[in-house]
């Protein structure tokens, strides 16, 4: 009897509550439904609920049916309705776009949101050849939906939790339950509810905040956009996490060579694959040591090459002002600007950049002496190898090892280096993600290596 | 057996040139190198295979756990502390031989202690790490450098340079008597599997040595065994090997590739042994600090609630380094070198005495 | 106003690292075009007693744009008693350093070969930028005058000499190409004499002609061959498959263009006997020119003619070397490997050189009389 009254002294106190903390926003709708004998009460904010399906859910039914408590069955039993546990939680609701029925002293949740957020788009970050060439969304539910329908298999997972304190943005972690390794789930879910930001609107943040090294180079999760990628990870065991808001997904555990596949791999014949996968691998061998050797090879030890290309780079070099370490420095700076800008260009300058970068800086510098034939072709060579790899985040942390090797390479020629790429080496192999080691090659069958035997 | 064993064991193969070990062999090749190799490979093989049954037999357990298990605390203190010793002082000898190649070689100008430090640099941060990240590096590295071994190796078998005619006349003194550096230095290759000692904490399944596997070492070791006597014999002439102070750097110098962009095998031959050697003295240097850790650990000097004494450690063996290669000639250096493998030799066969006796003592 | 040390660190690290950048010096680091490229280096001998060597360097000057202009060539001269001291001095006649890392080619005055030449080899061998793969050459009358050629069909950046000796150049069998290497080697060795290639160039110096070499026997007087000699030698010793016969049987003149050819030898010593040097000839090759129709049912004959004209001219050779004690061809060294080694093999083999007769044959097998008969 004591609690009934106090939930009926607290349904009403709760709207007024309710009503008074979303006063100021103008898009606030408080409406009476009155016919008869039934009277409710509908609480929502205008902007985030879908009005159409609210007629039809709500509305209608209510000036349909007879009776009131027909109408209250009617409401208790549609699907859309959420629990209700503390005021807090129903301001929260609202604020994502749920409506709030006061019948009978009753307060009612439902969840009629609007989303204009789930276009599927395109691939526009890691395009293939073949293979799926949808993406996913910026809405949470349509991303699920994208993925279960291309994984039909009971044990996918979905746990759903909320995440930043002013955003509160809802969370999915994905996983397939038979091959999903446990302590990598359980430390991923230790970590989630350990940070707290206050506002989180990408994956890729979640990405920085995840990781225990608050200083760090290298991605240890793979930030991806594409479904079939997403799939084939988790039918390998990992874990995917999808936000709210955020058009790519996060995958852990993830190691180096993730990073240098591509999904065309999957599409191709063997023998193409693994020539492109080859070819990969130069590319991001090349774009590592190209300018450290340059500077290696023409200030410390020029008899290591041929006779002819020694005096060819002579050659070429007359008459540039400065050393070769701060010529190749200056030329992979402008490089940089150069694939800086062009994320950002408007539309309408797209096409001068184009001209300004390719035609004029090259030409233009090799004309002026204030850089060398071969350096150009080599800072090019560079820039095109870069982008060979498939994703992003490797390749920006590619370009800023780059940098260290030839700070190297200006100090000790050659051996600094050699030295300097074993260094390299020694950092990733030293890296962990969520348990996997970072960089150790798999020889043996994927299963046997990640079975986490002792070695 | 693993693979990362036999990485172990490779690198040490591989390494020997950079301990000097063609140099002591050169000296000896009119007074019986030649049995002096046959009697080394046995007993290098022998040694190899002893060590890995007794460590096959303790999976996961590496041997400063079976000292403290098994034998009083001050025996097991000065054991260990020797063999940190021991292994300090090989990958010591690596590091100097290396940075006089690379004053000498590749960059003259560069004041040696400059050269010496850069290579600390790495080697510090490389043997703080832990002991699978040192196998995954090695590895790796082992992986990049093995096509340009095979090609180097063929070149100088098929070389036109190459006189049989030379390797012939060596095999001539095939009747003189063994000498006893000159067995301890051509043991030096097959003596990779002593680094079982630390590493051996990471091998926790059980695993197995069978005669295939010791086929295999033994098949490797005897044939770079053969071509690093043999080769430089060959290309540069029987008497006048021993002028030549450095006999690998001068054969690889006398190898030319015609149609590739670096003209001089000398180059390639260098930059691959700066990786080789560098993993070579990591892998030593970690198993002599790993030892130091387990017998001394000051728990009071802490910083930022991480413990100094690796650092300290790592300190102590950058500054004998540091030391030590101003200090040496290069006739000392080979001198050194000489009796240090002499009683690399001796005091590995006094390990076996340990051994059997931990082994006893397990058993009881 | 006390600013803890902590704060400070990070601002005072980066600004070491930034000033650490502005100084790559005093560790060797030198900019190519501050570097000149020495090509190949020149000894000859002056009367000069105290001064006794003359050092000649070629250096090459880099162009801006190879496909405009040839490459130009400088030359540095300096008379001295010792190579480092020349060139220590010569370095203070150019502004840019003297790099030796491309020195491929070494070429001895004629007049050198009467004085040691291990003391000169050593202070090559001794450094350690002059490559161990450099071609070793006598130049006649002097090196300066062979060095100071530069031959019209050189190109830009390619130096006629390295073309010369490194076969991807020019392939002939009447140049003999020894590598640094290989002349240490064979001074030091007992039972091998080293053999050297003969530079002349031509009055305007405008060529540079090698077809002849010398033998430099251990301490003996050089011994000149002539081209026919020359080729013979790079045939014996398999360092060249591609030589011509010329074969004159009474009226008939042709000469056989040979594509393979191995040499073996062997050493027989049976007691009671004496001792017998078996050397074994293969070749095979087609006809190249002829001064009559030649008929392709008689090529073997034509064979047979060529491999007798062959065993002549190598039996006179080798009788010549042997009359002169020297060995080019390692005869000495074979003994040596395969006699177990006692204190006296070097002093029987060379009781055993004098006597040794010459058994030779040689199989020239013709394929074709070519595209005509």
């Amino acid at each position: 009897m004591r609690s009934n009254n106090t939930k009926k002294r607290t349904s009403s106190e709760t709207l007024d509550w309710l009503s008074e903390e979303l006063k100021s926003s103008l898009d606030l709708v408080q409406k009476p439904l009155h016919m008869d004998e039934k009277h409710a009460e509908l609480l929502y904010i205008k902007t985030v609920v879908d009005e159409v399906q609210l007629h039809q859910l709500v509305i209608k039914p209510f000036f349909e049916l007879g009776h009131i408590q027909h109408v209250e069955s009617y409401l208790n039993s549609l699907p859309n309705q959420q629990e209700i546990t503390s005021k807090e939680q129903i301001l929260l609701e609202m604020t994502k776009g749920s409506v709030i029925v006061a019948i009978r002293d009753d307060l009612l949740l439902f969840d009629i949101k609007k989303v204009n957020t789930d276009t599927v788009i395109q691939t526009i970050i890691e395009p293939t050849i073949q293979g799926p060439q949808l993406s996913l969304s910026e809405d949470i539910t349509t991303n699920i939906n994208i993925i279960r329908q291309r994984y039909h298999k009971p044990s996918l997972t979905v746990e759903m939790m909320e995440i930043g304190e002013k955003t509160h943005q809802s969370l999915a972690i994905i996983f397939d339950e038979e091959v999903v390794l446990k302590d990598v789930l359980e430390t991923i879910k230790e970590k989630l509810k350990s940070i707290n930001p206050p506002i989180i609107q990408s994956t890729t943040e979640l990405h920085r905040l995840m990781n225990d090294k608050k200083r760090s180079l290298m991605p240890i999760m793979m930030v991806t956009e594409r479904t079939d990628r997403v799939v084939y990870n988790l039918a390998s065991g990992k874990v995917a996490i999808l936000l709210d808001g955020s058009h790519s997904t996060v995958l852990a555990p993830t190691v180096f060579f993730d990073f240098m596949t591509s999904m065309d791999d999957q599409y191709s014949s063997y023998w193409v694959t693994k020539s492109l996968k080859f070819l990969r691998y130069l590319g991001l061998f090349s774009c590592l040591t190209l300018p450290g050797v340059y500077v290696a090879t023409t200030s410390y030890n020029p008899e290591v090459f041929r006779v002819e290309l020694a005096l060819s780079f002579a050659g070429s070099r007359i008459g540039v002002p400065y050393s070769s370490f701060i010529e190749v420095l200056f030329m992979l700076i402008i490089m940089e600007l150069l694939t800086e800008a062009s994320i950002r260009l408007p539309k309408a300058v797209a096409g001068t950049a184009t001209t300004v970068g390719g035609l004029i800086l090259g030409t233009a510098a090799t004309e002026a002496a204030l850089a060398s034939n071969v350096m150009l072709i080599l800072v090019q060579a560079v820039a095109i190898s870069t982008f060979v790899i498939p994703i992003n985040e490797m390749s920006f942390a590619i370009r800023v090892v780059r940098y260290i090797l030839l700070v190297f390479a200006s100090f000790g020629g050659l051996a600094g280096l050699v030295l300097g790429l074993i260094g390299t080496l020694m950092y990733l192999t030293q890296l962990e993600s969520f348990g996997e080691p970072y960089f150790k090659i798999p020889l043996q069958s994927k299963e046997a290596e990640t079975r986490r035997s002792s070695l | 057996m693993s693979r990362y064993f036999f990485y172990l064991v490779f690198v040490n193969m591989v390494a020997n040139v950079v301990a000097s070990v063609p140099r002591i062999l050169m000296g000896y090749r009119k007074e019986g190198a030649i049995i002096s190799i046959i009697v080394s490979f046995c007993s290098g093989l022998i040694f190899c295979y002893i060590v890995t049954r007794f460590f096959n037999s303790f999976p996961g357990k590496g041997l400063p756990e079976l000292t403290k298990k098994y034998l009083p605390r001050w025996i097991s203190f000065i054991i260990l502390f020797t063999f940190a010793f021991t292994w300090y002082i090989a990958g010591l000898i690596t590091l100097i031989t290396f940075s006089f190649l690379l004053k000498r070689f590749l960059t003259p100008d560069m004041p040696l202690l400059l050269i010496t430090s850069i290579f600390l640099l790495f080697l510090s941060y490389g043997i703080l790490m832990n002991s699978k990240s040192v196998l995954y590096t090695i590895e790796f590295v082992l992986l990049c450098c093995l096509p340009v071994i095979f090609i180097i190796t063929l070149k100088a078998y098929t070389t036109s340079a190459l006189k049989w005619d030379f390797i012939r006349e060596s095999f001539m003194y095939i009747h003189h008597p063994p000498s006893f550096t000159a067995i301890a230095a051509s043991t030096y290759l097959l003596l990779g599997g002593f680094n079982l000692i630390i590493f051996n904490r990471l091998f926790k399944e059980k695993q197995q040595i069978n005669w295939k596997n010791m086929i295999f070492i033994g098949f490797t070791g005897g044939s770079i065994l053969a071509t690093t006597y043999f080769i430089p014999i060959g290309v540069l002439g029987f008497d006048a090997v021993g002028d030549i102070v450095y006999p690998w750097i001068i054969t690889s110098d006398a190898l030319r590739l015609e149609f590739f962009i670096i003209d001089r095998v000398l180059y390639i031959f260098l930059l691959l042994y700066l990786a080789i050697s560098f993993v070579s003295v990591l892998i030593h240097w970690h198993v002599a600090l790993e030892l130091l850790k387990s017998i001394m650990w000051f728990k009071h000097i802490k910083w930022k609630k991480q413990n100094l004494t690796p650092y300290l450690f790592t300190g102590l063996f950058c500054l004998g380094s540091l030391k030590a290669v101003t200090y040496l000639t290069e006739y000392q250096l080979l001198e050194y070198t000489g009796y240090f493998l002499n009683y690399l030799f001796c005091s590995f066969a006094v390990m076996f005495g340990l051994f059997l006796f931990i082994k006893r003592r397990a058993k009881a | 106003m006390k600013i803890p040390i902590q704060r400070l660190r990070r601002p005072f690290l980066a600004t070491a690292l930034a000033l650490s950048l502005i100084l790559p010096s005093g560790c060797g680091f030198k900019d190519i075009d501050k570097r000149i490229f020495v090509l190949s280096i020149g000894i000859d001998h002056t009367d000069n007693e105290k001064k006794p060597y003359k050092v000649i360097l070629k250096l090459a000057v880099p162009s801006r744009s190879l496909k405009e202009s040839d490459t130009k060539y400088t030359y540095l001269t300096k008379e001295s008693e010792s190579f480092s001291s020349a060139i220590r001095l010569l370095k203070t006649h150019v502004d840019k350093e003297l790099d030796f890392g491309h020195t491929k080619v070494i070429v001895f005055g004629e007049e050198i070969l009467h004085h040691d030449l291990a003391d000169i080899t050593d202070f090559f061998l001794r450094r350690r930028d002059i490559q161990t793969v450099a071609w070793l050459a006598i130049g006649t009358p002097t090196a300066e005058s062979v060095l100071k050629a530069e031959p019209a069909s050189e190109m830009a950046s390619s130096h006629a000499l390295f073309n010369l000796f490194d076969q991807t150049g020019v392939e002939s069998s009447y140049i003999i190409s020894t590598y640094l290497f290989d002349f240490h080697r064979k001074m030091l060795e007992t039972g091998i004499d080293p053999v050297l290639p003969v530079l002349r160039s031509s009055k305007n110096k405008k060529k540079i002609i090698v077809n002849s070499a010398t033998l430099l026997a251990k301490n003996k007087a050089p011994i000149n061959l002539s081209p026919q000699e020359t080729k013979l030698y790079n045939l014996m010793n398999n360092n060249t498959q591609k030589l011509d016969i010329i074969v004159k049987e009474e009226k008939l003149l042709y000469t056989v263009s040979i594509d393979t050819a191995k040499t073996n030898f062997k050493i027989i010593t049976k007691p009671k006997h004496k001792p017998v040097l078996k050397l074994d000839v293969t070749m095979k090759g087609i006809i190249e020119e002829s001064n009559q129709h030649m008929n392709p049912k008689k090529l073997n004959t034509f064979s047979k003619y060529a491999s007798k004209e062959v065993e002549k001219e190598i039996t006179a050779l080798l009788t010549r070397l042997q009359e002169r004690g020297a060995d080019p061809l390692g005869f000495g060294v074979r003994y040596k490997a395969t006699h177990l080694h006692t204190r006296d093999t070097y002093k029987e083999w060379k009781k055993l050189y004098s006597e040794i007769s010459f058994d030779v044959n040689v199989k020239v097998s013709i394929m074709s009389t070519g595209i005509i008969e």
